[in-house]
């Protein structure tokens, strides 16, 4: 008994201590993720295996699922619905973040600058799912927009906005704002003052100064924000299901309603292509921006030096 | 040349202005659906009530839907604070050779879709019989969680000074000792600042929960979305704002300890003062 008591002792020995100490430390990151992360993912990744008939699961390795998944056009409209809505709402949150957060980091006042910050970050407190209720009421065929468009002349009976891609794109562009604000600020108030100012110095105008400054500047905030919202959006399930009604079908609402019919091949190879489409979609929008911004660099030593 | 940069400056301002009434527009009218006396979504309202309150009292499910969403909010926290922290000393602090790979693992679940998440959990969960309970919801949450902990928390381990820690070992405090009086009370910001950003994360998680749940541990925001999908009145509005006023005063509750927390108070006063000059 003893002995192995001394054992023991030894092992937790200084050489050996460091080790042990480091691996004490790991064990519950490593518990948890190993059996509920990486143990979930891989059950649920077997299923993409299984053959799926008639409401049965059976089991087996075949490539059926995958294959299904890829020659059938109904799946790529699929995709074309998700990557359109993806894109209309990264392009939409861009051009009224770049202004907006162009106006933050200019404020003098730190009243005013305080106030719009918050607006800006108070609706990423509250839920997603109250935020898309709030759309559904607005823009619901008697809601507030309709009102308003009738008041204004510009429709007689209202459009029909709500369980279609348009609504869903204006519930999403609501959501994901915050997120391409935040990047594009941050490297607008970290660029440099004084480079602003020497271009007016040297005589450049305003929207010179922008174009030639600001911009480039601050591309590093913009790739960023646009790699957020758009995988976020390609992965977003909550608002195209409640405001698209199940009629405005991306991924990850089909991916849902495979789940709840039980057909777990199908959702599973679903969920491997989004995936693999938003790393590469990040990967993607960093390489651009690096691209962009080497060649800019470059042509201007040329052009000036 | 002044001239068009000062209406430039207008136009700016004009349109973020518009910019914010949009942010704010469906707070706004998830506010006057809850005071309207019609059944319906319709606007203008009809007129103005306070009967959808009133009603709030009797949907018990929503009560208990909001406690179990605590609950399992507090439990992913403090698992993934616990864990997070004691793998980001591992990680940052005592760096070995893969420490770059697991450090990518243990953030990847940022970048996978939580829908896939979410039903890779039920079908887990049940093969080891804990499906439709909080405890999974909590397990499955922490995952989720833990990278917040482990960039934040990671990123503080990784700037503070090592002098303090060899002064401490120096004068013959253990390695327990130096983490308890040492290390963590330094890491107070990151701890504080990752937990809340995890717990405002984990109370508004739909798609880890939703196919998980049985109907006794709904959690609110699941609650809101099954009762959104099969009915359309005003107690949804009544709980939205309930809910949004309960975000408001998390935030100013999150703004107030940060501000009391002795030594905070200056670092903050110094990321502001630097914005402003550098504005």
């Amino acid at each position: 008994m003893n002995r192995i008591a001394d054992r023991i002792v030894n092992l937790y020995s200084s050489k050996n201590r460091r080790w042990i100490t480091q691996l004490l430390l790991l064990l519950p990151a490593l518990a948890l993720m190993g059996i509920v992360y990486l143990g979930g993912l891989l059950i649920f990744g077997r299923y993409s295996f299984d053959i799926y008939e008639n409401g049965k699961l059976i089991r087996g390795w075949e490539w059926d699922a995958y294959r299904a998944f890829l020659s059938d056009p109904y799946y790529w409209k699929l995709i074309g619905t998700t990557f359109r809505v993806a894109f209309k709402v990264t392009l939409w949150s861009l051009l009224l973040a770049y202004p907006l957060a162009y106006c933050i980091a200019g404020l003098k006042k730190p009243g005013m600058k305080q106030l719009l910050l918050l607006l800006t970050f108070l609706p990423l407190l509250v839920s997603a799912v109250v935020r898309s209720y709030g759309w559904q009421l607005l823009l619901s065929k008697q809601g507030f927009m309709n009102w308003l468009f009738i008041r204004l002349g510009i429709t007689d009976e209202g459009f029909s906005m709500i369980y279609n891609e348009t609504g869903v794109v204006v519930a999403l562009v609501h959501i994901f704002l915050p997120f391409m604000v935040f990047p594009i600020l941050n490297v607008l108030s970290q660029s440099d003052v004084s480079l602003k100012a020497a271009a007016q110095d040297l005589g450049a105008g305003s929207w010179r100064t922008f174009l030639t400054i600001t911009l480039p500047l601050s591309a590093r905030g913009i790739a960023s924000g646009v790699q957020i919202v758009f995988t976020l959006c390609l992965t977003a399930f909550t608002t195209p299901q409640l405001i698209g009604g199940g009629r405005v079908m991306t991924l990850p609402v089909f991916i849902y309603q495979r789940t709840l019919d039980t057909n777990w091949p199908m959702a599973a190879v679903a969920s491997m292509f989004l995936l693999v489409s938003s790393i590469i979609v990040s990967l993607l929008v960093n390489k651009g921006a690096e691209l962009l911004m080497f060649r800019r660099s470059r042509k201007g030593g040329q052009a000036y030096g | 040349m002044v001239k068009s940069n000062r209406l430039t400056k207008l136009l700016l301002y004009i349109f973020a202005g518009v910019v914010a009434v949009y942010l704010l527009l469906p707070l706004l009218m998830i506010l006057l659906t809850s005071v309207g006396s019609g059944s319906a979504s319709k606007f203008p309202p009809e007129g103005l009530t306070l009967k959808w309150y009133a009603n709030l009292g009797e949907q018990t499910q929503f009560l208990v839907a909001f406690k179990n969403s605590l609950i399992a909010s507090t439990g992913a926290v403090l698992l993934a604070l616990i864990t997070g922290t004691l793998a980001a000393l591992a990680i940052v602090h005592h760096p070995f050779p893969g420490a770059g790979i697991l450090r990518a693992f243990f953030v990847s679940p940022m970048v996978m879709p939580k829908i896939t998440l979410g039903i890779a959990y039920l079908i887990l969960f049940s093969k080891m019989h804990i499906a439709g309970g909080l405890f999974a919801l909590i397990l499955g949450e922490a995952v989720i969680v833990l990278p917040f902990v482990l960039t934040l928390v990671g990123s503080a381990l990784a700037n503070l000074q090592p002098a303090h820690r060899e002064a401490a070992a120096d004068l013959g405090a253990g390695p327990l000792r130096i983490f308890f009086t040492i290390t963590l009370p330094q890491l107070r910001l990151s701890l504080l600042l990752s937990g809340s950003i995890a717990f405002v994360f984990t109370f508004d998680q739909v798609e880890a929960a939703l196919l998980l749940l049985r109907q006794d541990s709904y959690t609110l925001p699941i609650q809101l979305f099954l009762y959104m999908e099969k009915w359309q009145d005003p107690t949804i509005a009544v709980v939205s704002v309930v809910l949004i006023a309960f975000a408001l005063a998390l935030f100013m509750i999150i703004k107030l300890v940060l501000r009391s927390v002795p030594g905070l108070e200056s670092l903050f006063g110094g990321r502001k003062n630097k914005r402003r000059t550098g504005s």
